[in-house]
């Protein structure tokens, strides 16, 4: 076999299973936006086609906007979904970073105890807590508050993050810092103005991490959050997804504008998402 | 204003205190209580009500069938989920490591089904797995492979490797980035001795390549583990553990019991044997991430 | 100098308090002198017309009544008792629920709702003669009025597809569709019918649904099956009336839609009006989702009673519907303006509000009021039960919905034992047998309360 053939040949090969993988991993986001512009009727129509015939806007619109021209609760879920986690994120990313410098950097007793508390805090939390933490926050007086979520959350995200902010002061060297001690800088300021700017990457992975998980988060939104003030995008869409009746075009739009956040960032910021990822799984 | 500290030994603690202030009320404290809990027979509708009864709650559980059916729901959702992920992982994470401008592409893609929300995720399979307008039925009856649609959420022998499905769509992209990106790692001085030898495809695989990402695979089937023990949202909301239990496992047995039944103490001894599942699992990927790798 | 300061701020601090205690002593003594009193009004469920009828005559009562403010709050159907129930732990029940008649035996127990009687016993007294008696009695338990109904659903009912039923040939001496009237024609008419998958013989809704449910409950108790028995003491849901009606819905559910079991009545209903069904066992509520969905061309269908065993094999007399008011006003035992209730209660109690359930704006309910099955509107809609009530055989038989503590629960677990048996994971009578044994202790326990 000449070698170009055979080049040519691996190429083929390569592309057809990339398209393959592509499919069946784009294919259903792909079915899920021609869902959102078919008029329900087209929805509901036997046998199923795949393109809409008449294709509109109107569903998407009138997740935001009704009918009548109002605001629907939509915009009231999202703001509060914008809230609970840019608050939490911005919180996590202060916190988290202090603590992983703390970890990193000094060797105190317990420190040994803290990081494996930490370990398994990240991976502890889940639905297991549910009942105390909902009972919790009902004692505090926090329940049906955006504040009780929000502290909530803050704890959930903290152990990973700090996880990855350990990693990361970790692998930086210490040389800088002890210059500028040595120059005369209190400890805090060297971290303030040495260490931190250098951890940009760092503090941006952790955000944008925090913000994902966050804005996902379905479970504990919906066990500590009541009135429809309140409520979060992925509750909003959850309770269309359990309706007796379910109007799947419009929960197919529904479910872009909570994912559409998320989408862009992957676009955006891609790198940052893998080394996050990356830095769970293997040290 | 630069602020001087008196002594530096109490700065990391004033750093992390924050950190362990919250992981103390809100994770710590949470497991103490959902063992008191357990023990106790509290309802959300009589609250007030926290007489200790011992071991009666966990009686009545591990008494109960439905128990047994969620154990097991829970084992085969665990297994199955993570083999497949892993064997997808390796199998596309292996094809991933290759140089190619598409693959850039593609590995630039394959993260978008993690990122959705599982919220999304959960309606959009309940969407296509919708027995009558459901794409899935449509494709499956279009290539005559059946013949008319199947109730795959609604039939209690499908409806478990259906959701499974869902799960490992969600991560095997995700892993099998990270297999690619552990197997770009591998220094090609491996390969030279068995290019000398003269090993073919497969046994380069098996034997060169394998052994070298072992750490990695081992630490993504924990953490698949972890995740698949932990998962709510997508049996909640597609099933909602049905037809009949045969999709319930352990999270949303907890959530029923506690959130719809109210029995606040039942869920709580629910979440006792879910916890300990999971710390088991912990503890083992703990001790996978801190031994050192091989050269 | 600063000496003289500090006096000047406590002096000015202590007129402050006194002022302000002396404005919230003014607000509170104007409060009880009831200026404007907000009654907050939790509706359950129902199409979003309806409600939208239901708001315009509140508005028409604020009107009439400036001093009282209706807030009204929509609450999903699905998790109705979750919200009560919940709202009654945490101390925050509104005044007014418009919920079903089912659930009064379970609020009444659990010191909920309280009897309407009590608070204004001439009032109600006056309303009594305005509804058809067998109504009327749905809202009183233990010899209490606990509601005032506005309109029933009754089930079992049956929607069958005209068109199909001509083209198929099951037709009367007239040419005209026959619905099946027993069991037997039932199963025969379905396997006809059944063509998969372009239509099913028959839609049955079977999740776990209280309206599925009820649909259910409407075969059993038609078949002489029973809940509770006749000292209301022992629960006998595992006697032959409902055990033969399991093993009836089983050998339907043969020339169903395969998804049954994810199919709830709204989707079922669904499924129907796009003709994907020939027959749906349904209750009376079936003609208002039909405006809901968008019908093909040339859809024809017809609503009728539920085909029944050709004798009754359980051993309680036949029940020719049962029947439950799912909008029933009741009052809260927290409400703090019992009397502000009733008079909200008693504008309901009008025929002036309550004449748009007799056909002529909401379709597909059976109306409360004597009156209004006389009127012109209902003749003309539903001239068949104009008819039968004239001769007074409309509600001849008619029993109510079962209630009892427990309800909720019981009927969910009767859901999930039709399920079992539609599953064949268990034959009807081990599944109503398991059944039986775990409701007796939820009944018993619901009673002690």
């Amino acid at each position: 076999m000449s070698k170009s053939f055979k080049k040519i040949l691996i190429l083929t090969e390569v592309h057809l299973v990339s398209v393959i993988i592509l499919i069946v991993v784009l294919f259903p986001v792909a079915w899920l936006f021609l869902t959102a512009i078919k008029p329900m009727a087209e929805v509901q129509q036997l046998p199923i086609r795949w393109l809409p015939q008449n294709p509109t806007f109107e569903i998407i619109k009138n997740t935001w906007i009704d009918k009548r021209g109002y605001t629907t609760e939509w915009v009231t879920y999202f703001i509060n979904s914008m809230i609970v986690t840019g608050v939490t994120t911005l919180t996590t990313i202060c916190l988290a970073t202090l603590a992983g410098y703390g970890l990193a950097r000094f060797s105190f007793s317990g420190r040994f105890y803290i990081v494996i508390l930490i370990l398994v805090a990240q991976l502890i939390w889940g639905p297991v807590l549910l009942i105390p933490v909902y009972t919790i926050v009902t004692h505090l007086g926090l329940y049906n508050t955006l504040l009780g979520l929000i502290l909530v959350y803050i704890t959930f995200s903290l152990p990973f993050a700090t996880w990855l902010s350990y990693g990361n002061f970790s692998n930086m060297p210490v040389e800088l810092e002890e210059a500028a001690l040595l120059d005369g800088c209190s400890q805090m300021s060297a971290f303030l103005r040495i260490t931190l700017p250098l951890s940009k990457i760092n503090v941006v992975t952790v955000g944008l991490i925090t913000f994902l998980i966050i804005w996902s988060e379905y479970p504990f939104a919906s066990v500590l959050l009541e009135s429809p003030s309140k409520l979060t995008v992925s509750i909003g869409l959850a309770n269309f997804i359990t309706a007796f009746n379910i109007y799947w075009n419009e929960m197919a739009a529904a479910s872009i504008i909570v994912a559409l956040p998320l989408l862009v960032l992957l676009l955006v910021a891609q790198k940052y998402f893998i080394k996050g990822m990356l830095a769970g799984a293997i040290k | 204003m630069i602020k001087k500290y008196h002594n530096t030994q109490l700065l990391p603690y004033i750093l992390t205190c924050p950190t362990l202030l919250f992981v103390f009320f809100f994770i710590l404290y949470p497991i103490f209580y959902t063992f008191k809990l357990s023990f106790q027979n509290v309802n959300f509708l009589n609250p007030g009500v926290t007489q200790f009864v011992g071991f009666d709650t966990f009686k009545e559980v591990l008494f109960s069938p439905v128990t047994y059916t969620v154990l097991k729901n829970t084992l085969i959702w665990t297994g199955l989920s993570t083999f497949l992920v892993i064997f997808l992982g390796i199998a596309i994470g292996h094809f991933l490591s290759q140089d190619f401008y598409i693959i850039k592409i593609v590995r630039a893609l394959i993260l978008i089904p993690w990122v959705l929300p599982g919220v999304v995720i959960a309606g959009l399979w309940k969407w296509m797995y919708h027995s009558e307008l459901g794409v899935i039925n449509k494709i499956l009856t279009d290539l005559y492979i059946l013949k008319t649609g199947k109730p795959w959420l609604g039939s209690p022998n499908t409806v478990l490797f259906a959701v499974i499905m869902v799960i490992v769509w969600r991560l095997a992209p995700l892993f099998s980035l990270v297999i690619s990106a552990a197997i770009q790692r591998i220094p090609y001085s491996i390969y030279e001795a068995g290019e000398i030898d003269g090993v073919n495809k497969w046994q380069k695989f098996f034997y060169l390549t394998l052994p070298q990402i072992k750490y990695p695979i081992y630490a993504i089937s924990l953490l698949v583990m972890i995740w698949g023990t932990n998962n709510l949202v997508l049996i909640l909301l597609m099933t909602g553990g049905g037809p009949l239990h045969f999709s319930e496992t352990l999270p949303v047995y907890l959530y029923k019991e506690g959130f719809m039944y109210y029995k606040a103490s039942k869920a709580a001894a629910i979440a006792v044997i879910n916890f300990f599942m999971l710390l088991g699992l912990s503890i083992l990927y703990i001790k996978i991430l801190v031994t050192p790798q091989k050269g | 100098m600063n000496v003289s300061y500090r006096k000047i701020i406590k002096k000015s601090m202590k007129i402050g308090i006194i002022i302000l205690l002396s404005l919230f002593m003014i607000e509170i003594g104007c409060d009880s002198f009831a200026k404007q009193v907000t009654l907050r009004v939790w509706k359950f469920g129902s199409p979003s017309f309806e409600r939208d009828y239901m708001k315009s005559r509140n508005k028409v009562f604020e009107e009439r009544n400036p001093d009282i403010r209706i807030e009204w709050v929509y609450q999903v159907w699905g998790t109705k008792r979750k919200k009560v129930l919940s709202a009654f732990a945490a101390g925050n029940l509104p005044d007014v629920l418009l919920i079903d008649g089912q659930s009064i035996p379970e609020f009444a127990t659990m010191g909920i709702i309280i009897p309407l009687d009590e608070i204004n016993p001439e009032l109600v007294k006056s309303w009594k003669p305005r509804f058809v008696p067998e109504i009327w009695n749905l809202g009183v338990w233990k010899d209490k009025v606990y509601a005032m109904s506005t309109y029933v659903d009754m089930a079992p009912m049956m929607v069958y597809n005209t068109k199909m039923f001509v083209e198929a040939g099951i037709v009367d001496e007239n040419g005209k569709a026959k619905p099946p009237l027993t069991w037997e024609e039932i199963l025969r008419v379905a396997k006809k019918l059944h063509s998969p998958p372009k239509h099913f013989g028959v839609i049955i809704a079977a999740t776990t649904g209280t309206n599925d449910v009820n649909i259910f409950e409407g075969v059993a108790y038609a078949n002489g099956g029973r809940w509770l028995d006749e000292k209301e003491e022992n629960i006998v849901i595992n006697g032959p009336g409902t055990v033969d009606a399991l093993d009836f819905w089983v050998k339907l559910s043969k020339y169903a839609e395969p998804g049954l079991v994810e199919t709830n009545f709204r989707q079922a209903a669904q499924l129907f009006f796009q003709a994907k069904g020939s027959m749906y066992l349904c209750m009376s509520w079936a003609p208002i989702l039909e405006a809901q969905f968008e019908i093909p061309e040339g859809f024809e269908y017809k609503l009728t009673a539920a085909p029944k065993r050709k004798k009754p094999s359980g051993r309680f007399p036949r029940a020719s519907s049962i029947m439950t008011p799912t909008t029933a006003f009741m009052v809260t035992s927290t409400s703090k303006f019992k009397k502000q209730t009733m008079k909200y209660v008693d504008f309901w109690a009008q025929y002036e509000q309550q004449k748009g359930w007799d056909g002529s704006v909401i379709m597909g309910r059976i109306p409360a009021m004597k009156v209004s099955f006389e009127s012109e509107s209902f003749r003309r809609y539903y001239p068949d039960l104009a008819d039968l009530y004239k001769l007074g055989k409309l509600f001849e038989g008619s029993l109510s919905m079962p209630a009892f503590p427990g309800i909720t629960e019981a009927e969910d677990k009767l859901g999930l034992a039709i399920q079992e048996a539609l599953l064949k994971i268990k034959s009807p009578q081990q599944a109503l047998d398991d059944l039986q044994k775990a409701v007796q202790k939820i009944y018993n326990e619901a009673r002690k309360r």
